[in-house]
């Protein structure tokens, strides 16, 4: 399951679906006319891919910039999820993400209606203090930072 | 918070400020009804716990279900959380086994690992099917 994404040429990501369903694997790129189609494969999906909007060095986070051609279960749904991070995207901290997302506000007026923030999987201590990893969200996180511009 | 909220409300959504515990829960109530929900999934939320919010769900013949792992562990049990940040730490994980097995059929063993993959996959069905998701707010931003 992956974003229906401007960048997947660029980068290259449109071949490797390509070939990756030549190699009998259904991929699903996001879209925005398949409505509750796209949760029903994102749910059985073992992979989401999306690319990160803003990464956040200090925390290791990325920001996703959702809309109808990046549905906000790619991230969420599939047992593991692979951010790509144009390196450009790396700032320190939630200082500068929150001021380039007002920046394009004043400028675009124009924010997405969801922005998420993920840090890895979803963690829980809920059961006698022990460190669980992954449990509603993906069990595996990826980034893979790729040097652009 | 005018701005905030006529900022929401040019991009479709709807605020509503509430003078009263009461009057939250009513208007809650309305959507349920009105969108003839019967299946409500909540976050763990402080706010809604402070409101009675669950109870007023159930009045409206909703099935409220806790999507955090402590919580639900509660509600399945009927049982009160004890602390804030972890709710279910009064219980082992000895016990957490034994209300799944009674609860929800669970026959797996009482590892901390298996006992939440196991909440995942019951909670997964849940997200999918529910009509409605309630969360409470941290933080919030009303831009011009």
């Amino acid at each position: 399951m992956a974003s229906n994404d401007e960048r997947n040429e660029q980068y290259h990501l449109t071949d490797f679906y390509q070939k990756l369903q030549k190699n009998g694997h259904e991929v699903h790129l996001w879209n925005e006319k398949d409505g509750k189609g796209n949760q029903i494969f994102a749910e059985r999906a073992d992979v989401g891919i999306s690319f990160s909007d803003i990464t956040l060095a200090e925390s290791g986070t990325v920001t996703l910039f959702i809309d109808k051609y990046h549905g906000r279960s790619i991230s969420l749904m599939p047992k593991a999820y692979i951010a790509i991070i144009p390196k450009s995207t790396i700032v320190p901290r939630m200082t500068q993400a929150t001021k380039a997302i007002h920046e394009k506000q004043q400028h675009e007026n124009n924010v997405p209606s969801c922005v998420s923030f993920v840090t890895g999987p979803s963690n829980s201590a809920d059961i006698e203090m022990n460190l669980i990893v992954g449990v509603h969200g993906p069990i595996h996180v990826t980034y893979i930072v790729v040097t652009d511009a | 918070m005018e701005q905030l909220s006529e900022q929401v409300a040019k991009r479709g959504g709807h605020v509503f400020f509430a003078q009263t515990a009461e009057d939250a829960n009513q208007y809650i109530q309305n959507i349920v009804k009105e969108k003839e929900a019967k299946k409500i999934v909540k976050s763990k939320s402080m706010v809604t716990e402070e409101i009675g919010l669950n109870k007023a769900l159930q009045e409206v013949g909703a099935e409220v279900v806790e999507s955090d792992l402590g919580e639900w562990i509660l509600q399945l049990d009927e049982d009160p959380p004890s602390h804030i940040v972890t709710p279910a730490l009064h219980k082992n994980k000895e016990q957490i086994r034994e209300t799944f097995s009674q609860k929800r059929n669970y026959k797996n063993s009482e590892k901390p690992e298996e006992l939440a993959l196991f909440a995942r996959e019951q909670l997964r069905q849940d997200f999918l099917s529910c009509d409605i998701g309630i969360t409470g707010w941290k933080l919030c931003r009303g831009i011009q």
